[in-house]
């Protein structure tokens, strides 16, 4: 927010008004509303239930395609899997699975101290939430597949 | 042959390929040939920052023309670079510098690739023309 406005220059508002937009973001507030009664509708626990059971399956999936890695051996699992394709660059892999219509995620993460501690340079990591089902899976599995016929 | 010519007979090989799987098989092909044959080109000094995998350009001029050597880890840019230096090694360096490089937007490369890649491929196509000013002259 300014207070007043030349030409030539401005003069913001008082903290912390001047980090403020004049119009609040009313549609994400309204949007973010809806957004948590629709999950309450659903209930959070269906949808963990859900998410654990297809993070089971994708992790199974993963062990049958073979030829790679799996990071992180906690006992308690959700949400993603970050692996790599032995002898593939993370950036290659995710370029033809995006091809084949799967996207994932490639590189660090935001996360370079845990890469060290795994001692790569990346990885792809494939992410869960409540609309995704085997199916998405089944396609994660043929991409990786995939990816392994075109770049091993 | 010149910058265009070789550009010209790029884009006729990679039109032959109909779909984006073939062409990405090409590339990979190519990177798969291309690249350093020791690990002599992977030294901090020849990398070039900005780009998501690790890419090296290193040059140098022999009898008038400009030499280009690099390499990557990632096969796709391999396959990159070999078209890039196919285009632009053993060339005067001024022309390197200067040369209108279409053919990267002609066979459709940097509009298929992600944000990251294609702004990668802008870095390592900067770094050569600053390489070539370099050499110029």
């Amino acid at each position: 927010m300014v207070t007043s406005v030349t030409l030539e220059s401005r003069r913001e508002a008082d903290l912390p008004l001047r980090f403020e937009a004049g119009t609040p973001n009313y549609p994400a507030a309204v949007s973010l509303a809806e957004a948590i009664r629709y999950l309450q509708r659903i209930g959070m626990q269906r949808i963990r239930e859900h998410e654990n059971t297809l993070h089971e399956y994708m992790r199974e999936q993963l062990v049958n395609v073979g030829g790679l890695t799996v990071y992180g051996s906690a006992p308690e699992h959700s949400g993603s899997v970050a692996f790599n394709l032995d002898g593939i660059q993370p950036y290659d892999a995710g370029m033809i699975m995006d091809r084949m219509g799967v996207a994932v995620r490639t590189g660090t993460h935001c996360a370079e101290p845990l890469m060290r501690h795994f001692g790569i340079n990346g990885c792809i990591r494939a992410s869960l939430a409540l609309y995704n089902d085997t199916d998405d899976i089944d396609r994660l599995a043929e991409a990786v597949r995939k990816a392994q016929s075109m770049l091993g | 042959m010149t910058i265009a010519e070789i550009q010209d007979q790029i884009i006729e090989e990679m039109s032959a390929h109909e779909d984006w799987f073939d062409r990405y098989e090409a590339l990979i092909t190519l990177g798969r040939e291309f690249g350093a044959p020791d690990d002599s080109l992977r030294r901090d000094e020849y990398r070039i920052s900005g780009c998501q995998s690790a890419v090296w350009l290193t040059a140098e001029m022999r009898d008038g023309r400009l030499r280009l050597h690099a390499d990557s880890d990632s096969q796709i840019t391999r396959g990159m670079l070999a078209l890039l230096l196919r285009v632009f090694d053993d060339q005067p360096p001024g022309k390197v510098a200067d040369a209108e490089l279409y053919f990267l937007d002609v066979i459709g490369l940097r509009s298929n690739l992600s944000p990251s890649r294609a702004s990668g491929l802008g870095t390592i196509v900067r770094a050569i023309r600053e390489t070539a000013r370099r050499h110029t002259g």
